[in-house]
């Protein structure tokens, strides 16, 4: 008994140790998700490629940072006639400004996985500072984020002039990220 | 005007369903064949949901139709045509049937593959018919395509026979199936200027 709190207490040492210093890290898997409404149905679509750069230590949150670049020519929502849309001049101009840039500055502790970020997402010719709420939980092979957040479409000039009608596509729309990260050694 | 049709007039009934189909599927042979061609545009998406909203309604009347014609009389033929016309006219009327049926499902065949939706004049949402694939996209495109053209020509040969019976054999096919003629008829007696005694 003794013997086994005993491993139990080093393996869990090993682990902080290992957290603390392996505060960064690359994507295993992960998902970046969005929904919206056309025409008064929801649909919802992807980025196919994204790259995150991840540095999470919750007991150094100052030094704790997501940048994230999005390839905004990798969205889909299965719809080859929206698609197109979407990557034209009037909704992300994929031509002209071809990546994302979704940046934290401060982070705040919620509780032992809630976090709350200050950020910013570069999106066509706007930058929009956000509030980015998320869950960070370290698992046995390195640790899980995943984050809910509402954007209006309309604040990065997406889908501006013709497209600004909430009826034909509604103005909020709605990002998830699933992100499954391994500690890099 | 009488809701049933019987030996020598067609209905109300028969004649709402067929006016009804003849302006809707104009409609959508016009709107069809030129919408493809517009530039992406919020107004483009709202012709091809009216588009899709008109075409399922055009199924329903077909379904309706052939329901009523299973139980409505049909008037008799003229008999100005030769055998073999007559047999053509039947055989244009029946395609027509099948036509006017698959063509919105090929319609809706496509959408279903294509991922979008169908929520009929934005109010009733209908079920998607076949999950979302390319492959088949193209294909329901085509059939699509096709039967619009056959449909085209299919009402050419129809309103021809019409005309035909109408102009050369000047009997009362086309005249049956107008939508007053059978108020003219009965009002002849009262009007001032046809017939003179």
């Amino acid at each position: 008994m003794i013997r086994r709190l005993a491993r139990a207490a080093a393996l869990s040492l090993l682990l902080a140790t290992t957290a603390a210093f392996g505060a960064d890290y690359t994507m295993r898997s992960g998902s970046l998700q969005f929904a919206g409404v056309q025409q008064g149905e929801r649909f919802e679509g992807r980025f196919e490629r994204f790259a995150p750069t991840i540095r999470f230590d919750p007991a150094d949150l100052a030094a704790s940072r997501f940048d994230v670049q999005i390839e905004l020519a990798s969205a889909s929502t299965d719809n080859d006639e929206r698609d197109e849309a979407l990557k034209g001049a009037d909704f992300f101009a994929v031509a002209t400004f071809p990546k994302a840039r979704f940046l934290t500055t401060v982070m705040r502790r919620i509780d032992a996985t809630h976090f709350e970020a200050d950020a910013t997402l570069t999106l066509r010719d706007h930058t929009v500072a956000l509030k980015f709420p998320f869950t960070f939980e370290t698992t046995t092979s390195g640790a899980r984020l995943t984050a809910k957040v509402t954007l209006d479409r309309l604040a990065f000039g997406i889908g501006a002039g013709d497209w600004a009608s909430d009826d034909d596509i509604g103005h909020q729309v709605e990002v998830t990220v699933e992100l499954s990260l391994v500690a890099k050694p | 005007m009488i809701a049933r049709s019987d030996a020598t007039r067609w209905g109300a009934v028969a004649k709402l369903l067929h006016w009804t189909v003849a302006i809707a599927v104009i409609g959508l042979l016009v709107g069809g064949l030129t919408m493809t061609d517009l530039k992406t545009s919020p107004q483009k998406f709202q012709l091809y949901a009216l588009h899709k909203s008109v075409g399922i309604s055009v199924l329903a009347l077909m379904l309706l139709r052939l329901a009523w014609r299973g139980i409505d009389p049909r008037p008799r033929e003229t008999g100005s045509d030769h055998p073999w016309l007559a047999f053509a006219a039947r055989a244009v009327h029946r395609l027509f049937y099948v036509l006017l049926i698959a063509m919105p499902i090929s319609g809706w065949v496509y959408n279903s593959a294509a991922n979008f939706p169908l929520r009929w004049f934005g109010w009733v949402q209908l079920p998607a018919l076949v999950a979302p694939d390319k492959a088949l996209k193209q294909w329901a495109h085509e059939v699509h395509e096709v039967l619009a053209y056959t449909i085209i020509a299919l009402l050419i040969v129809h309103v021809a026979g019409a005309l035909k019976h109408h102009l050369i054999d000047r009997d009362d096919t086309l005249r049956r199936m107008l939508p007053f003629a059978g108020q003219r008829a009965e009002t002849a007696l009262t009007a001032p200027n046809q017939d003179p005694p």
